[in-house]
């Protein structure tokens, strides 16, 4: 079903006269109200009268995420707190968060546009939803919670729970719908074959997963072993939470919500515009948000524009699914974690600079983190002994900082995998 | 229905409208709100061709009328209310009426002339009770249904309303935005309504713009608007009848 025909299937030729005219109002806004975009526009001599069409965007400089954690934590916000209704932050482990703000009128549009996504994904009024987001700080679950309320679903909100629980309510509540990150929604699929259910036994139809980059082949696994039609989705705190971009039952891309959001895609070494079908950065710009607008947010994702036209019917453009990160940055579990900060962490112990590999594996759809320490002949000839209790350190001290437990494994010097002579500090063996 | 991109207008040196954007689709009611002096009424004035834009481009039903004559844009189907009726006040009830429809009159034409009479006295009955009586001595509200009526009788399919509650009371305020409505209703015209009394406008409007200073800082549905904290405080002042409620 199409939630909001009217906008959904817009002319593209109207589609770009709003697009227009949101950004202007939005450039004004945001000059007018936020400290950074002024003085970035004053300093760069970018008159906000200026814009008279799309492109003309590309006058603008990027913010980056840098940017973002620098104006911690109230900085960027374009209206004054107390007509701030809703607070979130940006799912950073460690370290200085991104906080985002709302307004009423910011929460109605995004709980809108999470509605759109998830009709996309074939959710209706007469659906039982399970949403296995942790309720917090995230956006996630509040994203999806107030956009399934709107069509009228019936919401479930049990959060992280242990996959024993979830599966437990699915059968009792008789779920039809699952929301939750594709490697959480494959080990419930994994524990339902474990304990000997037959997942034909379930009222589950629906699942729509996101927050994390996830394969066709993934995809494929979850529908086989959960009998249901999994789709994608795609959103970011920075710029909203879930309901940015989603999959349509077709599943072949993301429709962008591009009456709210201009997307662009960026080399992002060269910071050039990429061309429809090449992969690049994503930029994105808010067109509607009151609380945090961002103009030109370098998101760090990677994906691409699709070309051609939807059968679906709807009008909106597509991206790929997300390809990955163009920095190092590791999602694991929906976990962000930097390599800088597992190196802060060696560096801690081994008492310097340390030379390691991150490794993520996913096995029976869990992913897992291997550190691969290089070590130096000393400690190698030592006692077996030492050389557990090091490791073993290395774990806790890891596992208590983010949350997660961690494989760590010594390897011998010189043994780490190179290219082009450069260490490759990520290996992801996820897909 | 129309599409303003960009326009750039001056008087004298004066920057009055910066890159304004805008666009009305049919049968849409669309408030513009704003202060004094944010230039509204140039604006509407640009759309009728009554001040040319230095710059941009406004699109009516897929024809570029940026560069037309007002004469020829009225023939079009837009036809503005301006601000403060500016009725002939010397002139009948009737005889004002008449006036708005020149654009379409010849002789052949005077049976259709009568039936556009005919039908804009049977939306505003008061307006047929006074037709012989001079125009100058209707009360603030009828003057304003003669101005809308007068507007009326070109036929348009768009009609701009400059400031319609300026100057009346509340009650009669009322009467007055039930009477556009009833516009949209009975004629499915099209109407782009400038208000300082941006509560009354919001609330009739399917969307609307702030604009300030020259350039537009907000679009959207009327009910977010009128639910906006900038734009409360700005244009909506108290809104008593919802405090009296409580």
């Amino acid at each position: 079903m199409i939630w909001d025909k009217e906008k959904e299937c817009i002319d593209r030729e109207d589609l770009k006269q709003l697009q227009l005219e949101r950004l202007q109002s939005t450039i004004h806004r945001v000059y007018r109200n936020v400290p950074f975009y002024r003085r970035m526009f004053d300093k760069q001599g970018i008159d906000p009268d200026s814009f008279s069409s799309i492109e003309d965007i590309k006058k603008i400089p990027f913010t980056t995420k840098n940017d973002l954690r620098e104006n911690y934590p109230y900085g960027l916000f374009a209206v004054p707190l107390r007509e701030v209704v809703r607070i979130h932050t940006s799912s950073g482990t460690t370290g200085m968060p991104i906080v985002v703000g709302y307004t009423r009128g910011d929460l109605k549009i995004w709980s809108e546009l999470v509605a759109r996504v998830l009709s996309a994904g074939g959710i209706t009024k007469d659906d039982v939803i399970q949403i296995a987001f942790n309720y917090g700080l995230f956006t996630g679950a509040f994203g999806f919670h107030y956009g399934a309320e709107k069509i009228g679903a019936s919401v479930i909100p049990i959060s992280i729970e242990n996959p024993k629980k979830q599966i437990k309510i699915m059968q009792d509540y008789k779920t039809t719908a699952l929301i939750s990150t594709p490697s959480y929604a494959l080990l419930i699929a994994n524990t339902i074959l474990e304990i000997d259910i037959n997942p034909n036994s379930l009222s589950l139809k629906f699942g729509l997963f996101g927050a994390e980059p996830w394969s066709e082949r993934m995809r494929k696994e979850i529908e086989e072993k959960l009998k249901i039609t999994a789709t994608d989705n795609y959103g970011l705190s920075e710029v909203m939470g879930p309901g940015v971009a989603g999959e349509c039952l077709e599943k072949n891309g993301l429709h962008i919500n591009e009456d709210h959001f201009l997307f662009e895609i960026i080399d992002p070494h060269t910071l050039e515009p990429l061309e429809e079908g090449q992969t690049g950065e994503l930029v994105i710009t808010t067109l509607t948000k009151e609380a945090f607008p961002v103009l030109r947010f370098r998101t760090g994702d990677l994906t691409r524009f699709l070309p051609g036209q939807c059968p679906c019917g709807r009008t909106f453009r597509r991206i790929d699914r997300i390809m990955g990160r163009t920095d190092d940055m590791i999602i694991i579990r929906g976990l962000k974690i930097f390599p800088s900060q597992i190196e802060a962490i060696l560096y801690e112990i081994e008492g310097k600079q340390p030379n390691y590999q991150i490794i993520l594996e996913r096995q029976s759809g869990v992913d897992n983190i291997t550190i691969l320490l290089e070590v130096t002949e000393d400690i190698f000839s030592d006692v077996m002994k030492e050389q557990s209790q090091l490791i073993n350190i290395l774990k806790d001290r890891l596992s208590s900082e983010f949350g997660l437990s961690f494989n760590v494994k010594l390897a011998e010097k010189r043994s780490l995998e190179k290219v082009d002579g450069k260490l490759k500090r990520v290996i992801d063996k996820r897909n | 229905m129309l599409i303003l991109k960009n326009i750039d207008v001056y008087y004298g040196k004066l920057y009055t409208l910066k890159k304004i954007s805008l666009h009305i689709k049919k049968g849409e009611i669309v408030a513009l709100i704003g202060s004094n002096g944010a230039g509204k009424t140039t604006l509407l004035s640009t759309i009728s061709g009554l001040i040319k834009p230095s710059s941009g481009s406004i699109i009516y039903e897929e024809r570029d009328i940026t560069k037309e004559s007002t004469e020829n844009i009225v023939k079009m189907g837009i036809s503005q209310v301006p601000e403060g009726r500016l009725i002939f006040k010397t002139l009948t009830v009737e005889e004002n009426l008449l006036i708005g429809g020149y654009s379409k009159y010849s002789l052949k034409k005077r049976k259709e002339i009568k039936e556009e009479l005919d039908k804009i006295y049977h939306l505003f009955p008061k307006l047929k009770e006074r037709k012989k009586q001079l125009a100058g001595t209707l009360s603030g509200g009828e003057q304003q249904m003669l101005a809308i009526g007068r507007a009326l009788m070109s036929k348009p399919k768009l009609i701009l309303l400059d400031e319609p509650s300026m100057g009346l009371a509340p009650n009669i305020i009322k009467e007055v935005f039930q009477h556009i409505v009833e516009l949209k209703r009975l004629y499915g015209l099209t109407v782009l309504l400038v208000e300082q009394n941006a509560r009354s406008a919001l609330k009739i409007a399917n969307r609307g713009y702030v604009i300030e200073t020259g350039r537009i800082i907000l679009e959207g549905t009327a009910e977010d608007l009128l639910s906006n904290k900038d734009v409360q405080r700005a244009y909506l002042g108290r809104d008593l009848d919802a405090e009296l409620r409580i």
